[in-house]
């Protein structure tokens, strides 16, 4: 169980950051965008970028990408460092193809590399709660929204309690075990965590109907500034058919 | 196992996502008037939690438990899908972990049929042995997932291997995962069933029909998803820009005339209108960011 | 003190959650055999983690730690396990097994004694405990005392040498805080017991260390710590 512990928390750091990115990377023009119009811009983004093998429509898209995120102040280091591990990736395991296709692993990795920075850009500026009430506004069946967000809400929750499961099962642990022990007890300490998680989430219906369920329902009306935006996605949309 | 953006070709994308909201749409509509939001909200946060531990693997790395197989026998297939879904989807959302346009097929592979084959495989097995009927739920659940994880990427043009690689590799590296699953899925159904049977008790068998159809459909998708490569391309909004006339006539060229210069590079023109757009664009940021 | 076998060490020693909260801040410690010590402070200063981190179930992200001499490492794992006993705060999260008697067993069984000296161990704590009538029910189905002293009686059973108490009277009545108490006062071993009560810490140990808000060890004394109203202010507990 030891190996078990300790990697899980030293990778759980990068988990929770991920939560709450959007609080931790700089302040940009865009967090202030209303996201439903950054949630369909990042879609038609991705969508131009993988629906062609055209290597300068794709770059197109890319560096509009990385122009309107450095001019509206996001670290374009950030993006980058989010971004690089996948594209690499991606170029890696396309590489063997250049020998019937030079262009094509550059060509692949640009669409990848492209379609990530478009979603950082949505995901590092937008908080879960925008996110959620944007797919509300889009017809998102009201029943998924909501547990989309209670279930963001109570992640770390649920995995404190979990790790305090595991460490009291490792404090009673005084026999060394094979890969499979681990697995097997490690299953079980899970199956503890599953039964508590159902008792909780009896508790917390019994406590959402009590304060009435609805989510509350989108109230921002589109300001000049969503419109500037919309404007910048249609440009690019245009200038990507023309090229 | 999450496809990311630029492996799919949009119609083998855009076929999952239909099938996929399909089977949830009717999951949500199967489980209407009965209050269980927070119970497949707080059970994904479970699963997304257990996603989380890095379990030790022979070799010195680690897997990690996907819990599709789990969902599903712990909460029926319905529910286990919803509870599955939500996980991907925040993982998208909040992680970008997983492509966006891939979402659909993500969620088809390991919220629909990890899910509802591991809950197919688990209650033919029960019977005869719970663990290992959890087991084999949980093994095959996550093989099969990534095999057609594998379909979805062979099949596509947009990914220069074919189906003969990529089924393969995602078939036979999961299959060995696949063991750490299993093993997990039994050990967590076992210590369940011996500490609180009631909780699976009270499952009402859902639907038969409906059962069957979805496995019908987790069955044929395959073709589905050949016949959506066929019909569709890698590129389909070229083909509707051409169909549209738009790209014979560079617009371009009448708002730069020195471009109709017959010795002009045609490459040169392209690099120029790069970036032109991209002054355009920077001019509309600073625009934006005035506006913040 | 001088004879006595340094258990643990701690030098410096400093713990950030991977949610990036603090846990304990630059602590320096020694616990020696025997000693019986009283972790004071508010909720949130470290006393928690400072359990996990002592009993060598976490390791520290800053400074080093010595348990009976040694680093924790791959090859003295199991033998710290054997040796340290932890009751944690929570016993849902502690308790597991099919029924209180598994619950004891639990780890007697993993080192293997004979059936005789299971057997006996099970009565006679089951017996100092009071808890013969429950053997056979399944730990949830308990009351909150109920569960606590099934769970310190399952870490007493195997005579760890060191026992670790995190909040060992929160969720218990009355009753069975006193028998609790007693039974603690009566343990042999170095005993080392986090408690935001400090009637509980002044009854059990006769060495205290003081944590603050900041995580910090801000004092380490005997019981005159516990009088002094200015430190106890201070570091937040009053």
């Amino acid at each position: 169980m030891h190996e078990l512990l300790e990697r899980t928390i030293r990778e759980a750091s990068s988990y929770f950051q991920n939560f709450l990115i959007h609080e931790y990377s700089k302040k940009s023009a865009l967090h202030a965008v209303d996201a439903r119009i950054k949630l369909i811009a990042t879609i038609i983004f991705v969508v131009l970028a993988v629906s062609t093998f055209n290597p300068e429509k794709v770059l197109l898209v890319l560096i509009f990408l990385i122009t309107i995120s450095a001019v509206t102040g996001l670290s374009l280091r950030s993006i980058a460092e989010r971004v690089w591990l996948f594209a690499l990736f991606s170029f890696i395991v396309v590489l063997p193809i250049s020998l019937s296709n030079p262009i094509y692993p550059v060509t692949f990795t640009l669409r990848v590399a492209t379609s990530l920075v478009a979603i950082q850009m949505l995901v590092m500026t937008t908080s879960f709660a925008e996110i959620c009430l944007a797919l509300r506004s889009f017809r998102v069946p009201e029943v998924f929204v909501s547990a989309l967000w209670l279930a963001y809400r109570y992640v770390i929750l649920m995995f404190k309690e979990l790790l305090s499961i595991l460490l009291a099962r490792e404090s009673r642990r005084v026999s060394k075990g094979s890969h499979m022990d681990v697995w097997r007890k490690g299953g079980e300490a899970v199956g503890l965590f599953f039964l508590r998680s159902f008792e909780k989430a009896e508790k917390v219906q019994l406590a959402m109907e009590a304060r009435g369920e609805a989510l509350s329902h989108y109230h921002g009306k589109l300001k000049m500034l969503d419109f500037v935006y919309a404007t910048i996605v249609a440009f690019t949309v245009f200038w990507w058919v023309i090229i | 196992m999450h496809i990311p953006d630029g492996y799919l070709d949009l119609s083998v994308a855009g076929l999952f996502y239909i099938l996929s909201i399909v089977v949830l749409g009717y999951s949500i509509y199967r489980l209407r008037g009965q209050k269980l939001t927070s119970l497949f909200g707080i059970v994904a946060a479970a699963i997304f939690a257990a996603q989380m531990l890095n379990w030790p693997i022979p070799g010195g790395t680690s897997a990690h438990f996907v819990g599709g197989a789990l969902a599903g026998i712990l909460l029926g297939p319905y529910a286990g899908a919803l509870a599955m879904a939500v996980v991907l989807t925040i993982q998208c959302l909040v992680f970008a972990d997983g492509g966006i346009t891939a979402l659909g097929a993500n969620i088809w592979n390991m919220a629909i049929v990890d899910v509802f084959v591991g809950y197919y495989i688990y209650k033919a097995l029960e019977r005869f042995n719970r663990s290992i009927a959890a087991f084999v739920a949980g093994w095959l659940g996550i093989t099969l997932a990534a095999i057609f994880a594998g379909i979805e990427i062979g099949i596509s043009s947009s990914f220069g291997y074919g189906l003969t690689v990529t089924v393969p590799v995602m078939g036979v590296w999961h299959a060995i995962l696949g063991i750490v699953e299993g093993v997990i899925t039994a050990g967590v159904v076992s210590y369940i069933a011996a500490a609180r049977p009631d909780v699976f008790e009270q499952k009402a068998a859902p639907g038969k029909l409906a059962l069957g159809v979805i496995a019908a459909m987790i069955a044929v998708s395959p073709l589905f998803a050949y016949a959506a490569e066929l019909v569709g391309y890698a590129e389909p909004l070229e083909n509707a820009a051409e169909i549209i006339g738009l790209e014979e006539n560079p617009i371009y060229e009448g708002l730069l005339p020195s471009y109709t210069l017959p010795s002009l590079d045609p490459y040169i023109g392209t690099l120029i209108a790069g970036v032109v757009g991209t002054v355009i664009v920077l001019g509309l940021g600073v625009i934006l960011a005035r506006y913040a | 003190m001088g004879d006595n076998l340094k258990v643990i060490e701690a030098e410096n020693v400093s713990y950030n959650y991977p949610d990036g909260s603090t846990g304990v801040r630059d602590v320096t410690l020694e616990i020696f055999e025997g000693e019986r010590i009283g972790l004071v402070g508010a909720n949130g200063s470290g006393k928690s983690t400072l359990i996990l981190l002592l009993a060598g179930l976490l390791k520290p992200t800053k400074g080093n730690l010595r348990i009976f001499g040694k680093e924790v490492d791959k090859k003295n794992v199991e033998d710290i396990r054997r040796r340290i006993g932890v009751v944690f705060q929570n016993p849902d999260d502690f308790l597991f097994n099919p029924t209180v008697r598994d619950e004891l067993l639990y780890v007697p069984r993993q080192l293997e004694w004979g059936e005789e000296e299971l057997e006996e161990a099970l009565r006679y704590h089951a017996e100092i405990f009071r808890i013969e009538h429950i053997l056979d029910k399944p730990p949830f189905r308990l009351s909150g005392g109920e569960k606590k002293k099934v769970e310190i009686a399952s870490v007493l059973v195997y005579r760890p040498e060191v026992l670790l108490l995190d909040e060992p009277t929160a969720y218990v009545d009355g009753k069975t805080r006193r028998h609790i108490l007693k039974i603690l006062d009566d343990f042999e071993g170095t005993l080392i017991i986090a408690t935001h009560e400090l009637d509980v810490a002044e009854k059990l140990a006769d060495k205290f260390i003081l944590l603050n808000l900041d995580h910090r060890i801000e004092a380490v004394g005997g019981k005159e710590i516990l009088k002094n109203e200015e430190l106890l202010e201070r570091a937040g507990v009053i």
